[in-house]
């Protein structure tokens, strides 16, 4: 994937259904939320952590756009920017909640009743840790991880999309991916020999 | 580039060099290609970008398109748009401009009352009231 991404059709698409969606078209508004629901879950999840507050959030941002679709100018900006940042606002502030639980429990390795083989304790392991590591890193640099390992995004749609520059969005991943090895080592994980 | 700017790019963006920043992809294979050891510190964070991969939020089709016609049917019959006045005066709740409507009208009577008397009913009642409570 390439880092940098210029206008392209689906963009094209995005003005003009959105463009209905500012005179009121329902079926408008439902293509435009089936092309980039998907994403929007993905990023409110890999940032809140559970599946109910992502839904929440990516309908509520959903709605967003409905209320404001008539004050979007085709062609100025990419309608993924704009829905993406406010997937992000949405979820950091339900981070900022005294009541967010970050997380689903998750779960110990030693759960499952059946044997597994070593290597898939192992595996659970890694994933545990690497939950774990997620969970207790700042939800900005979480955001960073969403954006960039798991959506795919170029670093410059990353950082326009949390509204910082590429420098701060290179420091938060940088962070996040130290914090996520030393949370492997603590675990007696070293990324530096034959983990996976 | 050096091999501090190597590790420092390796750490941020991973082991896949495509999707380094692009003025840095060619000098980053170059560097790969003369220094032997860059390899296994490559090698050594595509551990780390495969345990991150394995992280990623699997979302499923079916609670896409569920959601998708919720939504569709929550704004179905809705106008888009912002909040305006008269969206506002449109959504009053009757009782609640009912209950606006007579304390604006107490607001008017209590500056009458102020206007042709020196002490509204209130006042003399309060006045009353608390100095017999204070001992007056």
């Amino acid at each position: 994937m390439s880092g940098e991404q210029g206008w392209n059709g689906r963009d094209s698409l995005d003005d003009v259904l959105i463009e209905q969606v500012a005179l009121g078209n329902a079926s408008a508004f439902e293509v435009l939320a089936r092309r980039h629901l998907r994403r929007a879950l993905a990023i409110a999840q890999g940032v809140v952590g559970n599946p109910s507050d992502a839904d929440e959030i990516a309908q509520e941002a959903f709605m967003r756009v409905w209320e404001n679709a008539g004050r979007w100018t085709p062609g100025r900006a990419r309608f993924t920017t704009w829905l993406h940042r406010i997937v992000l606002n949405l979820s950091l502030d339900r981070c900022r909640k005294p009541q967010w639980l970050p997380f689903d429990t998750v779960g110990e390795v030693a759960d499952d009743q059946a044997p597994d083989a070593p290597e898939v304790i192992a595996r659970k392991e890694r994933g545990v840790a690497v939950a774990n590591a997620l969970q207790a890193i700042p939800p900005r640099q979480r955001a960073a991880v969403t954006l960039f390992y798991f959506e795919g995004l170029a670093g410059k749609a990353a950082a326009e999309a949390l509204g910082i520059s590429v420098a701060a969005f290179e420091q938060l991943l940088l962070r996040a991916r130290r914090a996520i090895k030393a949370e492997l080592l603590a675990r007696g994980l070293d990324p530096k020999e034959g983990l996976l | 580039m050096t091999n501090q700017e190597f590790q420092n790019l390796l750490e941020i963006y991973g082991a896949d060099l495509s999707r380094w920043p692009a003025a840095s992809r060619d000098a980053a294979a170059g560097w790969l290609t003369s220094h032997p050891q860059a390899r296994h510190d490559l090698e050594r964070e595509d551990r780390i970008d495969r345990l991150l991969a394995d992280a990623a939020p699997i979302i499923d089709g079916e609670r896409v398109l569920r959601l998708a016609h919720d939504l569709a049917e929550d704004v179905d019959g809705m106008v888009p748009g912002g909040w305006s006045i008269g969206d506002a005066i449109r959504s009053w709740n009757p009782q609640g401009a009912l209950y606006l409507g007579l304390f604006v009208l107490g607001c008017a009577a209590n500056s009458i009352l102020r206007l042709l008397t020196t002490q509204t009913p209130l006042e003399a009642w309060l006045a009353t009231n608390l100095s017999m409570a204070l001992g007056g």
